[in-house]
């Protein structure tokens, strides 16, 4: 397993300093894995999108979005993951969430987009 | 089953998600995206969960404004389904005009492209505003998140086990209650909000039902702007209440794109501007009538009929062969157009309406439709000349009926110059009724010239005439000093297809041809010509009072 880049993004939120969610993208094997730990909401979206810009010129690879620690998401973070899957379409990689929990995954569910990825336990 | 509930919108819509449940309901034609019945619910679900946790309330105002997609669909259901008033705004409108419009129909909650997430300055937006592009929140923001946590918890509490079909419930509707505030364009002046009650479209939907096919699974091909009742009432609302899968067209209608969907989709039904069937027909049939082997050949006993059939059946095949008939409306058939079409025998008919009747007010199927007509009053709706003698002296259609609206929203004025003491609703449009009760329309009321011998003048006939038998695409013929003077306009496109220039046309030759065509009082003394096209409203019809 090589590692290709790890970020750790460090995000501000409005109330004050909090880290709201880290990122860590891994190759493993020509395949891509994003893992994603804390809370990925409007604040932290807006910054997570540059740090996955490695995953965008990546797209006609496989993705996994690994949402083990993903404890929230909201519009702005589905936004974001709604991208990377339009990307993967066009370019004609593969995408898919990893281990989400069951609230994140309600999220998905109630605003239609579980239909839109393909979600694995691992 | 209550009264109210068996003619239900809302409780058709009901109805048909559940028993639709894993059907296809929505495809934006030439996408990878296609939502089953069961995707549209969840989406409503989600809607009805976000104005919950705005405190949105039904009445309240939600303004739509965007090009037709299936988001628009999947919005606009989720706002009827939530017994609130839909305002659907055409994107065409300016900014500042969306934005007056917003404000003057105190919307609550906007759905609309991204491009308008700045339509009010940083902070000063009067409403949540959801990206029609994914349905998500339009700015990121910290109360974004509040308002989706409340919604989340809402879900999490309600749906514990997930959403299924057994948690599709929607109340019946009030059919005085207000559904639609539609904005009118306003081709002589500012735009009006025509408040439309359930009721308006509730009969709409009666009227369509027994006038085109109900099937579940059937398909429907949309390119009316969804904005526009035409387009909102018969594609749009009667093909999801009846369980249809909606492809929906999001470009500009081409013919080579509609052609191409027709040959795909094969529609079971289709309405239409004549515009679309007038470019087909321009396309396809004039270039082969035109053929001088042709005009031999028309003279032939028994092979007119066969040509025509012939003609009639590639037309059919061409769109997609499954219809079964073509309705056009929202304005004029061009007589030439519409001479070829019952020459070759096709199916078709011309419905006539406006937004403030929701909008169907004449209409007759394609067996009975007779040339020029616009047919007989549709299913509960009253409708006459008022004239001296209606058969003979044009004046104006005047209706009645449960499809006409409660008025214009904050403008008691036009509401009294448009709905009478006695309940008529004065549509503008002036016409002359045959024994058998066929509409045939002369003009718009307010656009009516007084000839010198006295003659009533209806410069759409004229402007008729100058574009089926000249080059130019568009018309608008005004009086100076007693005589016609027809304004043309003919596209960049059109004079490179013919090889030619503005410059290089003689007008003089093409206004003398097109007086052959006019009757004396309608003559043309002048044509004038323009290097671009006129000022239209966001529902495509010519500005006529900027032109003199």
């Amino acid at each position: 397993m090589k590692v290709v880049r790890i970020f750790f993004v460090t995000l501000q939120l409005i109330t004050k300093t909090q880290f709201t969610i880290m990122i860590t993208i891994k190759n493993e094997n020509g395949v891509y894995v994003a893992s994603f730990e804390g809370r990925l909401d409007a604040p932290a979206a807006q910054k997570a999108l540059d740090e996955l810009e490695p995953l965008l010129a990546n797209a006609d690879k496989e993705i996994v979005l690994d949402c083990t620690n993903l404890e929230y998401i909201s519009s702005p973070g589905l936004r974001l993951f709604l991208r990377l899957r339009k990307e993967v379409a066009n370019k004609g990689g593969k995408i898919s969430i990893l281990n989400i929990n069951n609230e994140v995954k309600d999220v998905f569910v109630l605003t239609g987009f579980d239909e839109f990825f393909d979600f694995n336990n691992g | 089953m209550r009264e109210t509930e068996s003619a239900s919108i809302v409780k058709r819509l009901e109805a048909v998600i559940c028993e639709q449940w894993d059907c296809d309901a929505l495809t934006d034609y030439g996408s990878d995206v296609t939502y089953k019945y069961s995707g549209v619910a969840k989406r409503i679900c989600y809607f009805h969960l976000l104005f919950e946790s705005l405190g949105i309330k039904p009445g309240d105002k939600v303004a739509i404004c965007d090009k037709n997609s299936s988001n628009w669909a999947i919005a606009m259901l989720a706002v009827l389904t939530y017994h609130a008033v839909a305002v659907p705004l055409l994107p065409d409108y300016s900014k500042e005009q969306l934005k007056m419009l917003c404000e003057h129909c105190d919307a609550k909650f906007m759905i609309a492209s991204y491009r308008l997430a700045n339509l009010w300055p940083e902070g000063k937006c009067p409403m949540y505003m959801i990206d029609i592009g994914d349905l998500l929140a339009m700015s990121p923001s910290i109360y974004t998140d509040e308002v989706e946590d409340k919604a989340y918890a809402l879900f999490a509490k309600r749906y514990p086990n997930g959403f299924t079909k057994e948690h599709v419930h929607f109340e019946a509707e009030n059919p005085d209650d207000l559904m639609i505030l539609s904005y009118t364009s306003g081709s002589t002046g500012n735009p009006k909000g025509v408040m439309l009650p359930w009721r308006s479209l509730q009969s709409n939907m009666q009227f369509a039902a027994n006038a085109l096919p109900c099937e579940k699974g059937m398909r429907a091909f949309l390119i009316l702007p969804m904005a526009h009742m035409f387009g909102f009432a018969f594609d749009f609302l009667y093909g999801v209440t009846c369980g249809a899968h909606l492809f929906i067209l999001t470009k500009i209608p081409a013919p080579k794109v509609i052609l191409e969907a027709f040959a795909t989709i094969r529609p079971n039904y289709f309405l239409c501007v004549p515009l679309v069937m007038e470019k087909i027909i321009n396309a396809k049939v004039i270039p082969i009538l035109k053929k001088p082997v042709m005009k031999v050949l028309f003279k032939i006993p028994g092979i007119h009929q066969l040509i025509c059939r012939q003609i009639r059946q590639q037309l059919t095949i061409a769109l997609g062969g499954n219809f079964y008939e073509v309705i056009m409306g929202g304005a004029a058939l061009s007589k030439e157009v519409e001479r070829i079409l019952r020459m070759v025998g096709f199916r078709f008919t011309i419905g006539y309406g406006m937004t403030e009747c929701g909008p169907i007010i004449t209409y007759s199927d394609w067996k009975e439709h007779r040339p020029g007509s616009c047919g007989k009053a549709a299913l509960n709706m009253e409708v006459k000349v008022d004239s001296p003698d209606p058969m003979n002296i044009p004046g104006e259609i005047i209706t009645k009926g449960p499809n006409m609206m409660r008025g214009y929203y904050k403008n008691e004025e036009a509401t009294k110059s448009t709905i009478d003491e006695d309940g008529w609703l004065h549509t503008g449009d002036l016409a002359v009724v045959d024994k058998d009760g066929f509409f045939f329309i002369r003009g718009r009321k307010k656009n009516m010239l007084l000839g010198s011998n006295g003659q009533n003048i209806y410069p759409e006939e004229a402007e008729d005439q100058v574009v089926s038998h000249s080059i130019f695409e568009e018309c608008v013929v005004v009086q100076r000093e007693g005589k016609l003077v027809a304004l043309v306009y003919v596209s960049d496109m059109m004079l490179r297809k013919l090889g030619t220039t503005r410059e290089e046309l003689d007008l003089e030759a093409i206004r003398r041809d097109v007086n052959l065509h006019l009757p004396n009082y309608c003559q043309l003394s002048k044509m004038e010509q323009r290097d671009e096209e006129f000022v239209k409203t966001p529902k495509k019809s010519i500005r006529r009072f900027l032109y003199k």
